[in-house]
């Protein structure tokens, strides 16, 4: 299966994918050491996002976020990529400036048709890009 | 996004490859958010500066681009920092925080910023009404587009500072006219009176912003005093606590917008704290005004020492402007620290288990720290100080 999106940094990368219905507070909701969601109210509480293909609606919280994505990806952490289905400032500088290919407004909702789990090669490339999903759970 | 012949020029890396990816990192979120293209901005301020907060990925980004030959293009000023940079041992400061902080400053005056290092930058910098200003700290952005008539966005600490480098910002949200009109109303009239008695600035301030959510607020029959410019700080930064919103409109007609009246429990009920008179008394969230100061000197100097620990929290230039009145309060056992606060300090390293805070923003930002917060209204002032002796 392939999902094409928009493309908003250029980069491509391969991983498990890691779903999240709910939005991402970066700042106070992943600890920036060992790249795990610590926000306990989060459905995806105690899980690791790096290295993955994190797939959540948009980011939330304090700007300071973008901070901890620089954070994640400095100690080796940081998901392989993003996709959003509408990514906002604090999640597009955190990617632009930690280099982590990022894409968003999916053509069908991924929250949906993926599953945590599954791997998955993500391609961003001059505003196009496309999940393509390798391996179904 | 449609760019000038300049920006294509600065993209092309016709000024260096350096101010080319610092343009380009501000086209992508201007496209991310379908902006048209971008605007001149005027002035510049930044959040994210404490290392508490931004830790070494931060401090790596900001002494990375102050060692190239970059700088700031206008006038341009930062948040408070994690610790006051003269008295920093006082408060439990480690050396290695303290010098990892310190590094964070100096190379962000490198860049050219002016080290205001209070989140109050509309007391102290004077912009034209209309302007159009990048700034990143919440209260800051609603006093600048409610009261000052700037424009702005929330813009954020990473994208503000390489706003001001460049000088330009995605021109979306509210620097549009059109997204500036009021959303929804928000009627006090069956609370005028014990919003005025009680003085609930803050409270109300809470409410709107979780009420309004995304959309412009236009609040009606409020007591007159909330416009009094402290009384406005506070409530503007609880709406900046509570919602995303960045402007509050308090004047105007609201026609068929949907209407909310609320109640007095509506408003308690939607607080992050619950009111006390018990903990260690902090103020200064958004940064005390020289008026404020004033206020506190003449609270102590009529009253004596305060029975429990104060400290208070306020930017650095009123050290010189407000003297007499510091030292005041520093005879009244008060503690004065500046260029930082309550907020992106370490409360545990000053010995600070349970904040008492006048600010509702203080108080949320604090609970989210695990913190067990209380609230006070500034009219109890005399018996949270005092007791009931008073």
């Amino acid at each position: 299966m392939r999902i094409w999106g928009r493309g908003l940094v250029e980069g491509a990368a391969k991983g498990e994918i890691l779903v999240a219905s709910e939005p991402i507070s970066f700042y106070g909701g992943v600890d920036p050491r060992s790249g795990r969601i610590v926000d306990k109210k989060h459905a995806l509480y105690g899980k690791s996002i790096a290295g993955k293909i994190l797939v959540f609606p948009y980011g939330k919280g304090s700007t300071v976020g973008s901070y901890v994505i620089l954070s994640l990806a400095k100690n080796g952490v940081a998901p392989a990529a993003i996709v959003n289905i509408l990514s906002e400032p604090i999640i597009v500088i955190g990617c632009v400036l930690a280099g982590i290919p990022l894409m968003d407004k999916p053509e069908k909702n991924p929250i949906e048709v993926l599953q945590s789990g599954e791997k998955g090669v993500l391609v961003v490339e001059k505003g196009k890009a496309y999940l393509e999903v390798e391996e179904y759970v | 996004m449609e760019l000038t012949r300049e920006e294509e020029e600065i993209l092309n890396g016709r000024r260096g490859e350096e101010l080319a990816k610092v343009l380009e990192v501000i086209v992508k979120v201007g496209e991310a958010l379908e902006a048209k293209r971008l605007v001149n901005v005027t002035h510049a301020h930044i959040s994210g500066i404490s290392y508490k907060n931004i830790g070494d990925a931060g401090l790596e980004f900001i002494e990375k681009l102050a060692s190239s030959n970059l700088r700031v293009s206008i006038p341009a000023t930062v948040n408070p920092a994690g610790m006051d940079i003269k008295k920093w041992r006082k408060m439990g400061v480690k050396q290695d925080f303290a010098e990892k902080q310190l590094r964070i400053l100096g190379s962000l005056r490198k860049l050219g910023f002016k080290m205001l290092l209070t989140c109050t930058p509309y007391l102290y910098e004077k912009i034209p009404p209309g302007s159009q200003v990048a700034w990143a700290e919440s209260n800051a952005v609603l006093y600048a587009n409610s009261i000052l008539n700037l424009y702005t966005n929330r813009e954020g600490g990473p994208l503000a500072l390489l706003e001001a480098i460049v000088g330009k910002a995605p021109l979306y949200g509210y620097r549009l006219e059109e997204n500036r009109r009021p959303g929804l109303v928000i009627d006090f009239s069956d609370i005028k009176r014990t919003i005025k008695e009680r003085e609930l600035y803050q409270a109300i301030g809470y409410y709107v912003g979780t009420i309004a959510k995304f959309e412009v607020p236009l609040i009606k029959n409020y007591p007159s005093l909330l416009l009094q410019p402290d009384n406005v700080k506070l409530f503007l930064a609880a709406v900046g606590a509570s919602g995303s919103v960045a402007l509050v409109r308090f004047h105007g007609e609201g026609g068929n917008l949907e209407r909310y009246r609320p109640d007095i429990d509506d408003v308690y009920s939607a607080l992050p704290a619950d009111f006390s008179d018990e903990g260690t008394i902090l103020m200064g969230c958004p940064h005390l005004s020289a008026r404020e100061i004033r206020w506190l000197a003449d609270i102590v100097k009529r009253w004596g020492k305060p029975k429990r620990r104060v400290i208070i929290f306020t930017a650095r230039v009123l050290e010189n402007s407000m003297y007499k009145d510091i030292v005041a309060l520093s005879r009244a056992g008060i503690e004065v620290y500046f260029d930082t606060c309550m907020v992106v300090a370490d409360l545990k390293s000053m010995g600070v288990d349970k904040p008492l805070v006048d600010s509702a923003k203080a108080a949320y930002y604090l609970s989210s720290q695990g913190y067990d917060v209380g609230l006070f209204s500034r009219k109890d002032i005399l018996r949270v100080f005092y007791g009931d002796s008073v």
